[in-house]
């Protein structure tokens, strides 16, 4: 066996290993980071850097995506192929150190990138995880028989519960390169000879690199751009050598080490599987049902939509409550003047209206964070694949789409685990269609004001809720459209197969749903504090500059008066329409209404004036504005209704100049189609740019956007009008 | 490497009969085409499996995992059927 290898200085230790074997888990507890976690494949995309002290010595750990082989077939799996080649950036070394985790109830499979890793020749331990599990459905292994076989040390793990981290910390000290080599049938290892004797590294690697290029579709290029046409062409002809033998290139590797890991499976086990369908089997028979499963998927969402209006209410309630105090104890404590002015109309009328959503953006995080946690992902992903293959998308895409319910941003990321080239560049240019939680506080706030809550179905749904739905499954419609659309003109495409492992069904860890929802809050309420309140505080001052001479406000408010056929005498009536009429015209002869009144050309076409007009223009920085623009133009603007200053009573009441009501059916409706499908997130773009290398795709995406945007707008503004709206 | 006997009824995966065993033929050219990696997963010539649920998606256990394969891809694996204990 090898000598261990002395290791001195900083340490980078990489860890690898197959999706969902809790290498992010081990990462996490290893260097105290929060790195995302969940059940099921694919969730790190990203290689994740932390540092941690181990034995006094600096160690970096690399977290890395999972991986099935080195022969990577996507650009997530190909980012732990190039980081354990060294070949990840120019000034980044190969590991010192390698980490494989391994899922113990699952060992063949994962061991099959595990002895490709081994083979590489780095100082290697092997973390078998999930011991838990594997002990619960029967199975033991003999450690010190896996440890022999495969040459390096194998430490059981229960990532989960933080069990065997100490003796891991340990045991990484003494990592030893194994010289493994699994053999393969004698014709592929002459080739393997010949192509790695051309290749100038360690012989572990060389052999490695040399099976990679050869057992890799596509690795004939991938030689030309490592190495040269010289090494491209010796690949090409090893495996028309190969073929000719009657050894298919493709096949060498699979059977020939699945075949070695059976051996070693046998000789390391102790107790196997107890026999009888495992409760993961029993719950799948219903849950991948034909029938059943689509059923299921449709009542688990119409529940989270339903839950998100009828469980936030209380909460929202309380938000709202508070903010109303520190509204008017800021007014009574200050002398009235700018300074109070904006304090109130503008941080917290502007910060308040957006902080209400918090319950709902919570709500929505903790039904994904179940979904990802009980590992019903990778069944809902199939129920949809017979949906989405029907318009040429990939069953894959299903993940990041999902996950661009959050956010369009880790959507977009996720798409790394597509292989194929156009199936990836479809599902990026879909995502940001799907309904993130940034426009969920504008929907949620227009539903509020506009939508009756009335019971549907003898009490089984809510109208709001109901509506709330259609409003995601009308993004979720465009996206597929669109892609529909994509799949058969410009990244026209066979429509690839989907294959996934099937996690088994967990309960979901109470603390880690707990930190995951604390870390969302964190983000939600420093967002507000920071993005929102700045811009409110600017959006105040626009709406407040120049000062406007208001001295015929009482004129008018008589007048307006005398035309609803109320008493102008009564004084209360007059002060309060007299205050309406002073913020009417200041917010007009502001900075704001002018900069409003040059753009209402172009939003008129949709109904909207324009204060809605000033509103779009905010939520280009970011979907929430919108909503805390309306709430300063109709704090300054003094839409106050007697009753109460909430801002979903100020929309009610909200007029035209002419006194007509402002948000009428039709505009209620195209304002909603609008942010369904408006590309209104620069952070979602520079994503875009960066996943796709390049500005092309993001300007196509901005502008079918955009386009979808204001045509659906209109003609959702049409179809309420013939609907009688 | 593949039993003789094995080839005498060669199917789809997508029509093997569900609780059955069966055993990996051929992965025609299209499944590795359509981007899925089946022979890493363990789905290569020669490998056994239990065939769970039939229909789309197929769902099989191999290796101690249980993957599920949609019917596009199922039908270019080409599988005989193969004894419980062998
Ligand atoms: N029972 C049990 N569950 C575990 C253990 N380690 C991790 N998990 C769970 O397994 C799931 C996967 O963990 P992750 O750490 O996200 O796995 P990963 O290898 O980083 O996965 P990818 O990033 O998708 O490649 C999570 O739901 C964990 O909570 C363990 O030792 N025992
Ligand atoms: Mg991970």
């Amino acid at each position: 066996m090898a000598q261990p290898k002395p290791v001195t200085a900083s340490l980078r230790v990489a860890i690898a290993g197959n999706p969902n074997a809790g290498k992010s888990s081990i990462f996490n507890a290893l260097t105290g980071l929060r790195q995302k976690i969940g059940n099921y494949p694919g969730v790190t995309v990203e290689r994740k850097v932390g540092q941690a002290r181990l034995d006094g010595r600096e160690v970096e750990f690399i977290d890395l995506p999972g991986a099935y082989s080195l022969t990577a077939q996507s650009p997530d799996e190909a980012i732990s192929r190039d980081v354990l080649f060294g070949w990840f950036a120019a000034h980044e070394p190969p590991p010192d150190v390698v980490l494989v985790v391994v899922d113990a109830t699952n060992l063949q499979r994962n061991l099959f990138l595990a002895t490709q890793i081994i083979e590489l020749g780095y100082p290697t331990v092997v973390a078998l995880n999930m011991v838990d599990q594997a002990s619960s459905e029967g199975l033991e292994y003999d450690l010190a028989a896996l440890a022999r076989g495969l040459g390096v040390p194998v430490v059981p793990t229960v990532a989960s519960r933080g069990d065997g981290l100490d003796v891991l910390r340990a045991t990484l000290c003494e990592a030893v390169r194994s010289p493994l080599a699994v053999p393969l049938e004698p014709l592929v290892e002459e080739q393997l000879d010949a192509l790695a004797s051309a290749l100038t590294a360690p012989a572990g690697l060389a052999r490695a690199m040399a099976l990679r290029l050869l057992a890799t579709p596509g690795g004939d290029d991938l030689a030309a751009d490592r190495f040269g046409p010289a090494l491209a062409a010796q690949v090409r002809a090893a495996r028309r050598a190969l073929a000719d033998a009657g050894v298919p290139w493709q096949g060498c590797e699979a059977a020939a080490r699945y075949a070695w890991l059976t051996d070693l499976e046998q000789r390391a086990s102790r107790a196997r599987r107890r026999a009888g369908a495992t409760r993961s089997e029993r719950i799948d028979r219903v849950v991948t049902h034909r029938w059943w499963g689509p059923l299921l998927f449709a009542l688990a969402m119409a529940t989270v939509f339903q839950s998100i209006y009828a469980w936030a209410t209380p909460l929202m309630g309380a938000i709202e409550t508070v903010t109303g105090w520190v509204g008017e104890g800021t007014r009574a404590a200050l002398p009235p003047g700018p300074l109070a002015d904006l304090l109130v109309d503008g941080v917290i009328a502007g910060v308040g209206s957006v902080v209400i959503f918090l319950p709902q953006i919570l709500l929505l995080f903790l039904f994904l964070a179940l979904l990802e946690d009980s590992g019903y992902m990778a069944r809902a992903a199939f129920v949809m694949d017979r949906l989405m293959s029907r318009v040429g998308l990939h069953g894959r895409s299903f993940v990041p789409l999902l996950s661009s319910f959050a956010c369009a941003i880790p959507g977009v990321m996720a798409a790394r685990t597509i292989g194929t080239r156009r199936d990836r560049l479809t599902t990026i240019l879909v995502a940001p269609l799907i309904t993130c939680s940034a426009r969920l506080p504008v929907y949620a706030l227009m539903i509020g004001a506009f939508v009756p809550d009335r019971p549907l179905l003898g009490g089984l749904l809510r109208l709001q809720g109901v509506a709330l739905l259609g409003l995601y499954a009308l993004g979720i419609g465009g996206a597929l459209a669109v892609a529909a659309v994509l799949k058969r003109s410009i990244l026209r495409g066979p429509t690839p197969a989907l294959v996934m492992e099937l996690p088994p069904y967990r309960r979901p860890l109470l603390q880690h749903v707990a930190r995951d929802l604390t870390d969302r809050a964190r983000l939600f309420l420093r967002f507000a504090g920071s993005v929102i309140l700045s811009l409110s505080v600017l959006l105040w001052f626009l709406a407040w500059y120049p000062r406007v001479d208001v001295s015929a406000a009482p004129a008018l408010a008589q007048q307006s008066l005398r035309a609803d056929g109320r008493n102008p005498d009564e004084a209360a009536a007059l002060a309060a329409e007299t205050a309406n009429w002073e913020g009417r015209l200041q917010l007009e002869g502001s900075l704001m209404g002018r900069l409003g009144r040059a753009i209402e050309p172009l939003v008129a076409p949709l109904g909207f004036d324009w204060r809605i007009g000033v509103g779009l223009v905010g939520s280009f920085a970011a979907r929430e504005v919108m909503v805390s623009t309306l709430g300063i133009i109709f704090a300054v603007g003094g839409e106050t209704s007697e009753s109460d200053a909430h801002l979903i009573s100020r929309l009610q009441h909200a007029t035209r100049s002419d006194g007509s009501p402002l948000f009428t059916p039709p505009v209620v409706a195209a304002l909603l189609v609008f942010f369904v499908f408006a590309c209104q997130c620069l952070s979602t773009v520079g994503v875009v740019v960066r996943e796709t290398g390049g500005w092309k795709w993001p300007c196509f995406m901005i502008a079918y956007m955009s386009l979808l945007a204001y045509g659906g707008a209109w003609v959702a503004a049409r179809v309420t009008v013939l609907l009688g709206g | 490497m593949i039993d003789v006997l094995d080839r005498v009824a060669v199917l789809g995966l997508d029509r093997a009969p569900a609780g059955g065993w069966v055993r990996v033929v051929e992965l025609r050219e299209q499944a590795a085409e359509n981007d899925c990696r089946l022979r890493e997963m363990g789905l290569y010539e020669g490998a056994r499996l239990l065939v769970q649920s039939t229909g789309d998606p197929v769902v099989v256990a191999l290796l101690g995992t249980r993957l599920a394969v949609c019917g596009r891809c199922a039908q270019h694996v080409q599988v005989s059927l193969a004894a419980a204990g062998d």
